[in-house]
């Protein structure tokens, strides 16, 4: 073992040591430029039907692989190439900046504009050619430039290097703020021009996705040297092998100097040893080939195509270089007829599966077009053509399977012909006869047949109990009356799905038919024909509303509610769903438009409503849902706002601006059932009777029953008087669930009374008689409960304000005596976290001022304005609401007196969190 | 959810767009006082901060003196500046070995002293303004507030930032960290939330630009609407639509697009100017922005 351990080390030191170079910690952005398949804007070169936008983004995509591998992070500005990826300038350099990126490339490929033909790259970055904006932009261009051009050799037509400041190549005088790509950017970056696509033998080489990879390392190269990352521990080997005895047509206009206007040669076979890699060339006229991660060393390359002479080399890898060998091999013309050197399936083979594919094999490559011309099977059956080996096996696989035990007949006509029109000397035919395949049946489909109400929207499903052709039994389907959709399998091809493209007609018997022509992915029968009917929808149905109509005492704030049975759809609301108060006058209102998707139109007034004033809401008969079902009648909903509560206590237990005195609800011991990640108590500023905030609670019950403690940290006294009233403002939720008070007697026993069930949207205010509990003694509150009804909503909001009672519990605002001074005390508590209680004296009935301010004398809370009496007065300041940091805060009382006395005092107070 | 209830209004697309006037379009700076790009108003609308081209340093500019003061030539500090009212928060960029490294500082434009939050991080974003004199920003995936406090030990569920993280749009709540993208995968930037704090504002990289609630269910669809910036009144939203052709800028105007998508308004319509990136302010219906030759101008106007 230990042996095996050490073998391990050492392999593991030896892979780090051979993967040396690192990009770990940067960020780059790449921007494979433009994008799509616009002419005027993707650069299309025909021929060869080049799209500068595709080269780019192969370019990209090798890219980030390879500095991926080296542990760089790297973003694409955009991830596939169709119209939508032609990302405008501004968007491109909006990702690098707000991805934080250390580094943008944008990625392109040249071209003149005009009728002469050049090749060489060209770097641009931002600025003039000596003012770079940002200086390190330029030291990457001279390095980028370098590597791109030593990626390739033999192509270029311009030797020295080619950096550009793009002001310097895009004057200003010209109109233009230089590349709209690299002028909003907040890093440095470069435009690189990697070779030029109007010349066509470069665009035909840019077809070819290793050349792409070549252009990539040299990228890649660039950001390892600019970051100093190391050096590349192997090499490439790449070179073109043209022959040298035809020469490219003359528009390619090849540059002079070069091997250029020697044809490229096609299908190339290209091996390296050691290793046995081997290289497929391409079709696109390019003659290139490519191998890279070589270790160093000396390599024997093997250069082949079946209608030309070999060639061999042998050449040197060296780690982070390119090694090129550039080969010249003349055709040597095959005039032979071809020989048929094998088939599957042989000749009178039984049992064949229904679904194999057919191959014939040729000892020379083939005229593809000829050669599946000639081509027959009979019976006849749909299938496609595929070229393996070369073009020098045709395979055909059958797109539906072939019929089982079936004697098939497969023939090679002499129309068939070599690359060098050389036709096969003798028709060839073979016999094969197919296996049994195992039958299907239906397993069941939806909808059910005699269905009713069933969306008109639905999808249609059939399951089958062995795998099925797609093709055969699409085209056993049938749907009638007629309706347009589309076909999805599951993925094992036993469930079938019909979609509609268009809601089908509400109210209408549909009528679903598999005939038996459906057939197994191996060809089984259907056993039987399936039919079934089902009935569309024909009226959207409101499920519940609140209010109902004719209800009172609704709040002023009310949070109006329509359930609909499915998703409504927005655009068929305009002047559907009206609001009118009494004087037929609209009345203007929020919508929680996010609650369409779950069948739900609900909306608050922007402005409290009148109390006791009647409303209506008008529901009409257009307001449809997402399958374009009209709700098909006008329901008027009157209702009537309650009337304001009267004598509502005015001493506050706790407004809600801050919940640092209570409990979450996971923190109290009787709380049960609840989700702890979304059952929470927090303040909100957007709904509240008044300060600056309520308290709400988000709740999510687990169970069919449960119960909620908000626990407030303090029990508080409220006396023993049976008339005093005791309540809160809440906004309810319409859960059906219960809201309690919970008390306690002078003997710490536990008193629950319930508010009611929350049947309600809107402020209400809630409050009891303490003489309801029959408490002997003082009564203590403490909590506030929320228990799940069985019937009630396992999940809602509800808000709470302004708890209140009768009795004085905390401050006394004013005392009897009338003091002889002025004074203002220092604040209690000090340092203090989160509030804090400021008291002052007044002499005599004053016009009172008192505010607190920051440390840089902004004036951030003013805590009483108004005219007071004499006497002591105690102001409770909390931080919370004013989300204050922790610092130093003044507070300054300023008392103009009746009496023409005049008192101004500032104190510092320390809010430390 | 403060966007109007358009229909039961029973206003038509027509009458609104007539509702939207162009009261001024100003020059602010003229071309020998320099080039600035990318200005951005303070909280109370009556000063104005920009930068230079590459995003180098900050100017103040004085919209009842007319005149421009520089405040820092610090690198990257006009990238999203946030102006409250007379305190400047901005980011500054460092480069160490290629990588950079980022700052946060505040200036108090009125005595001139300058606070350092955060000094040379790594994974730092832009202030935001979040109200009046609320700023905060995103250091290793957490809020801060200014001055520096990790938001997340305070009690609120209100959205407080919102971000670009890996081409993500990040909402980072007092005690959540949620990342969305409401159109599936892509590059996501520009991301903004509404001034009543519940929507979302967000241009997906050749999608278009898109209004969603703050779960990501969209609302609305704008269309090709870059740079977009809410107007105060949270139903409009300016924008430019700038047009190149595949390498240059070769045209662009501000337009005004309403909330909805329904309606959009060409505000500069401009042939021989090319409006750019503007910003709205949130005390006034006023937007400045930078033409392409990198002058400074105010537009004001008025919704009836």
């Amino acid at each position: 073992m230990k042996v095996f351990l050490k073998i391990l080390s050492v392999m593991f030191l030896l892979t780090n040591l051979l993967s040396a170079q690192s990009l770990a910690g940067y960020k780059i952005c790449i921007d494979p430029g433009h994008g799509g398949h616009d002419p005027a804007n993707d650069r299309h070169i025909l021929p060869p039907d080049f799209w500068e936008s595709e080269g780019n983004f192969g370019k990209a995509l090798h890219v980030k692989a390879i500095m991926e591998s080296w542990g760089a992070e790297v973003i694409l500005t955009r991830n596939g190439n169709d119209d939508s990826d032609d990302i405008a300038l501004s968007q491109r350099a909006a990702i690098a900046n707000a991805n934080n990126v250390d580094f943008f490339e944008s990625i392109h490929s040249n071209a003149t504009g005009a009728s002469s033909r050049v090749n060489f790259p060209l770097i641009l970055f931002r600025g003039y050619d000596n003012a770079p904006v940002y200086p390190e932009s330029k030291t990457f261009a001279a390095v980028i430039w370098q590597k791109i051009y030593q990626s390739r050799s033999g192509v270029w037509s311009y030797h020295n290097q080619n950096i550009r400041g793009d002001w310097s190549f895009y004057p200003p005088e010209w109109g233009t703020s230089g590349l709209g790509v690299l002028r909003p950017l907040t890093m440095p970056g470069v435009l690189s021009e990697g070779s030029f696509h109007d010349y066509i033998p470069e665009a035909w080489r840019l077809k070819n996705d290793y050349y792409l990879r070549n252009e990539a390392w040299a990228v890649s190269k660039a950001f390892l040297e600019y970051f100093n990352g190391g050096v590349i521990p192997t090499g490439i080997i790449a070179g073109i092998v043209r022959d040298p005895d035809k020469n490219v047509p003359t528009n390619y206009q090849p540059l002079s100097g070069t091997n250029e206007k020697y044809q490229p040669v096609n299908y190339l076979n290209i091996r390296v040893e050691p290793g046995s890699r081997v290289f497929f060339g391409d079709t696109e006229n390019n003659g290139y080939y490519f191998f890279d991660g070589l270790e160093p060393g000396q390599y024997t390359i093997y250069i082949g195509e079946d209608f030309h002479e070999s060639d061999t080399a042998v050449v040197t890898v060296q780690a982070n270089k390119s090694t090129y060998y550039d080969s010249f091999i003349s055709e040597i013309p095959n005039y032979n007829p071809p020989v048929i050197t094998g088939i599957y399936p042989q000749d009178n083979q039984v049992e064949v599966g229904t679904r194999d594919t057919i191959k014939i094999h040729f000892d020379l490559r083939m005229d593809r077009s000829s050669t599946q011309s000639a081509f027959s099977i009979t019976p006849n059956i749909s299938g496609q053509f595929i070229w393996l080996n070369q073009d020098k096996t045709l395979a055909f696989f059958p797109l539906v399977p072939f019929e089982q035990m079936q004697p098939y007949n497969l023939a090679i006509a002499t129309g068939a012909k070599t690359v060098y029109q050389t036709p096969l000397e003798t028709a060839y035919s073979f016999n094969f006869t197919t296996g049994a395949a195992t039958p299907a049946e239906t397993v069941s489909h939806f909808p059910a047949d005699g269905a009713v109400e069933v969306s008109n929207l639905t999808q249609i499903a059939v399951e089958f109990d062995v795998r099925m052709n797609d093709i055969t039994t699409e085209d056993a389907f049938s749907i009638s009356p007629a309706v347009n959709g589309s076909f999805s399998w599951n993925d094992n091809f036993t469930t079938m799905y019909f979609n509609p493209s268009e809601p089908m007609t509400g109210g209408s018997i549909y009528t679903v038919k598999i005939d038996t022509a459906a057939r197994t992915y191996y060809g089984g029968y259907l056993l039987d024909e399936l039919v079934f009917s089902f009935t569309t929808r024909s009226k959207l149905n409101l499920i519940s509303s609140y209010p109902q109509s004719d209800a009172e005492d609704i709040s002023t704030t009310v949070l109006i509610r329509a359930q609909f049975e499915l998703p409504i759809l927005s655009t068929s609301l305009p002047g559907n769903v009206l609001f009118y108060d009494s004087t037929n006058t609209v009345v203007s209102v929020r919508v929680n438009t996010s609650q369409y998707s779950k069948g739900i139109i609900e909306f608050e007034p922007e402005k409290e409503l009148m109390p006791d004033a009647r409303y209506k809401i008008v529901l009409k008969e257009g307001i449809s849902d997402i399958e374009n079902i009209k709700f098909g009648e006008e329901l008027l909903i009157n209702f009537q706002t309650e009337t304001p509560p009267q004598n509502i206590a005015l001493n506050s237990v706790d407004d809600f601006e801050s919940i640092i005195d209570w409990l979450q609800p996971v923190e109290s011991d009787s709380t049960t059932g609840i989700n702890i990640e979304t059952t929470k108590l927090t303040t909100v500023t957007s709904k509240k009777i008044s300060g600056s905030s309520s308290g709400k609670l988000d709740y999510f019950f687990e169970q069919s029953e449960g119960l909620i403690e908000l626990k407030n940290k303090t029990f508080f006294d409220l006396g023993n008087s049976s008339n005093t009233k005791f309540g809160l403002w809440v906004f309810g939720d319409l859960s059906g669930n219960t809201i309690e008070l919970w008390f306690k007697d002078e003997h710490s026993s536990t008193f629950q009374i319930i508010l009611g069930a929350i049947d309600w949207t809107g402020w209400k205010y809630k409050s009891i008689f303490l003489g309801d509990l029959n408490i002997q003694g003082n009564i203590y509150w403490g909590s506030i409960a929320v228990r799940k009804k069985i019937a009630g909503s396992a999940e809602g909001t509800i808000y709470f304000d302004n708890i209140v009672s009768d009795v004085v519990t905390f401050f006394a605002n004013e005392t009897a005596d009338t003091p002889s001074n002025f004074l203002l005390n220092q604040n209690y508590p000090n340092p203090f976290n989160p509030s804090t209680v400021i008291s002052y004296r007044l002499s005599s009935k004053s016009k009172v001022n008192l505010r607190i301010f920051d440390i840089l004398g902004r004036e951030i809370a003013v805590l009483i304005d108004e005219i007071q009496n004499a006497g002591e007065y105690n102001v409770r300041f909390s931080s919370n609401s004013l989300k204050l940091s922790s610092g130093i805060y003044f507070y300054s009382v300023e008392a103009e007196g009746f009496d023409g006395s005049n008192f101004r005092q500032t104190r510092k107070m320390i809010l430390l969190k | 959810m403060t966007r109007l209830f358009a229909f039961l209004l029973l206003t038509s697309t027509f009458l609104l767009a007539q509702n939207v006037s162009v009261v001024e379009n100003i020059a602010l700076t003229k071309k020998e006082q320099g080039q600035f790009f990318y200005p951005r108003f303070n909280s109370a609308g009556d000063k104005i901060i920009f930068t230079s081209e590459s995003y180098k340093g900050l100017w103040l500019f004085d919209l009842q003196t007319n005149v421009i003061s520089n405040l820092t030539m610090e690198e990257g500090a006009g990238y999203n500046p946030v102006f409250t009212e007379n305190f400047i928060t901005y980011r500054v960029s460092k480069s160490f070995n290629g990588r950079r490294f980022f700052s946060i500082k505040s200036k108090n434009i009125i005595i001139g002293d300058e606070v350092i939050h955060e000094e040379n991080v790594r994974d730092l974003y832009p202030p935001q303004q979040l109200n009046v004199e609320d700023v905060f920003y995103i250091k290793d995936k957490e809020a801060y507030n200014i001055p520096k406090i990790n938001s997340q030990s305070k009690p609120g569920d209100e959205v407080i930032n919102v971000n670009i993280e890996n081409q993500k749009i990040v909402l980072y709540k007092r005690t959540a960290r949620t990342e969305l993208e409401p159109l599936g995968k892509g590059n996501y930037i520009w991301a903004s939330l509404s001034p009543d704090k519940q929507e979302l504002l967000f241009t997906k990289a050749g999608k278009g630009t898109f209004i969603s609630d703050l779960n990501g269910n969209i609302i609305s669809e704008l269309g090709y609407a870059n740079y977009p910036s809410w107007m105060k009144n949270g139903k409009w939203i300016v924008c430019m639509r700038d047009v190149d052709d595949g390498v240059r800028i070769i045209g662009s105007d501000l337009y005004l697009i309403s909330a909805d998508g329904s309606q959009a308004i060409n505000l500069t319509n401009t042939e021989d100017l090319m409006e750019m990136y503007p910003s709205a302010s949130l005390a006034d219906d006023e937007v400045v922005y930078h033409t392409q030759e990198g002058q400074i101008h105010k537009l004001k106007l008025r919704f009836n």
